[in-house]
């Protein structure tokens, strides 16, 4: 599919759900299941069930925390009977409403992580490269992705050359005594990606105008 | 803004995404510290407010597109932003402000990233009080790790 196609469908799609999904039907419940599960299914079917698993995980727990934390909120409005608030007494029918409020707020978060995913999935940098952009800010992302390929291929290397430093070499246990020796060798990591990263940008981006000075005479 | 070259622009905005999806320390509690507020910083404290905020913006608004929290992302790219111009003004700087700035920077993208939150209907207050401690603590982090980078990186380059 051209990809200017593709990505205006898929923008409009993006806005069609944030409009329809978080503000039309923000509330009500049945809506929001019915798309949960048919975002769950849509996700498997397309993306894999590695892919959702690895999504899941993180955001059914989050989810999970803001349940117990609607349900808090619940139990501390209720003991001061703050009664501006929601529903503020110490019995079933308000505890009711606040876990329904909770629910509706998971399923949304659900609803919109998987779609979102699902929509930024869907767009790859090849599709950003083909649209009509003037070579000016394309510049902006040819560059990014290269440095980016080359810097997560150069993860492992980094790791290496950081247990050469005697300090770090030891495998320290994760407590709050070794916190710090650990803060540090973190920092030793994510200075040798800045190193690395700051001096190819420099070379590849003095190419990238090179070659643009010479292709398109900018 | 004018004096830095594009591509060094660039290349920030990597080094924040870069460092925010890799460098992560686990805690003694639960969780992860990501190293990403500490890139936020330094990139400012290098590049100056409008560096910072587009480094810090963009590059930890493609770390969270990349690790699958893009639904924070519009958010991140506001508070993110916000801790790296604020880090940013400190560029070149002695005394109190370079040691002040940064922190305000810090705690506004907790105060940010607190209201958005809030005003999201996807979170609401539940998720925003759930995100505030470990906030506090990328945003402590953030700035002793930003400023501690910086440091070496100065006498490294000095050298």
């Amino acid at each position: 599919m051209n990809s200017v196609i593709k990505v205006s469908i898929l923008t409009f799609a993006l806005i069609a759900f944030l409009v329809t999904m978080c503000i039309f039907f923000s509330g009500s419940i049945v809506i929001q299941l019915i798309y949960f599960i048919g975002i769950n299914l849509i996700f498997i079917l397309i993306k894999g069930k590695k892919l959702y698993w690895r999504l899941a995980k993180s955001w059914y727990k989050f989810s999970i925390l803001i349940i117990f934390i609607f349900s808090l909120s619940w139990l501390i409005f209720g003991l001061i009977h703050y009664n501006n608030y929601l529903c503020a007494d110490l019995n079933f029918f308000c505890y009711k409403r606040w876990f329904l409020l909770g629910v509706i707020t998971m399923f949304l978060l659900i609803n919109s992580v998987f779609t979102i995913e699902l929509i930024i999935f869907s767009i790859t940098i090849n599709d950003i490269l083909s649209l009509p952009i003037s070579i000016k800010y394309l510049k902006y992302f040819i560059l990014s992705r290269t440095l980016l390929i080359q810097a997560t291929a150069r993860f492992d290397d980094n790791q290496l050359l950081i247990k050469t430093i005697p300090d770090f070499q030891p495998e320290y246990k994760v407590n709050f005594k070794n916190l710090k020796i650990l803060f540090h060798k973190n920092i030793i990591l994510a200075l040798t990606f800045v190193m690395y990263i700051d001096q190819q940008s420099e070379v590849i981006g003095k190419l990238i105008d090179n070659r643009i000075k010479h292709n398109y005479k900018i | 803004m004018k004096n830095i070259k594009w591509y060094k622009l660039v290349g920030f905005t990597v080094i924040v995404t870069v460092v925010t999806m890799f460098v992560r320390l686990p805690l003694p509690s639960t969780g992860y510290f990501t190293f990403g507020d500490v890139a936020v910083v330094f990139a400012g404290l290098i590049l100056g407010k409008g560096g910072g905020l587009i480094a810090g913006g963009i590059g930890s608004a493609a770390a969270d597109i990349l690790l699958g929290y893009a639904v924070f992302s519009p958010l991140t790219v506001l508070a993110k932003g916000a801790e790296g111009i604020l880090s940013g003004f400190a560029k070149g700087k002695t005394g109190i402000i370079y040691w002040v700035l940064p922190a305000l920077g810090t705690l506004s993208m907790v105060a940010i990233y607190f209201g958005g939150e809030c005003l999201m209907p996807q979170v609401k207050f539940a998720g925003a009080i759930a995100e505030l401690i470990p906030n506090l603590i990328q945003a402590a982090g953030g700035y002793i790790g930003g400023k501690l980078l910086f440091e070496i990186y100065n006498r490294i380059s000095t050298e």
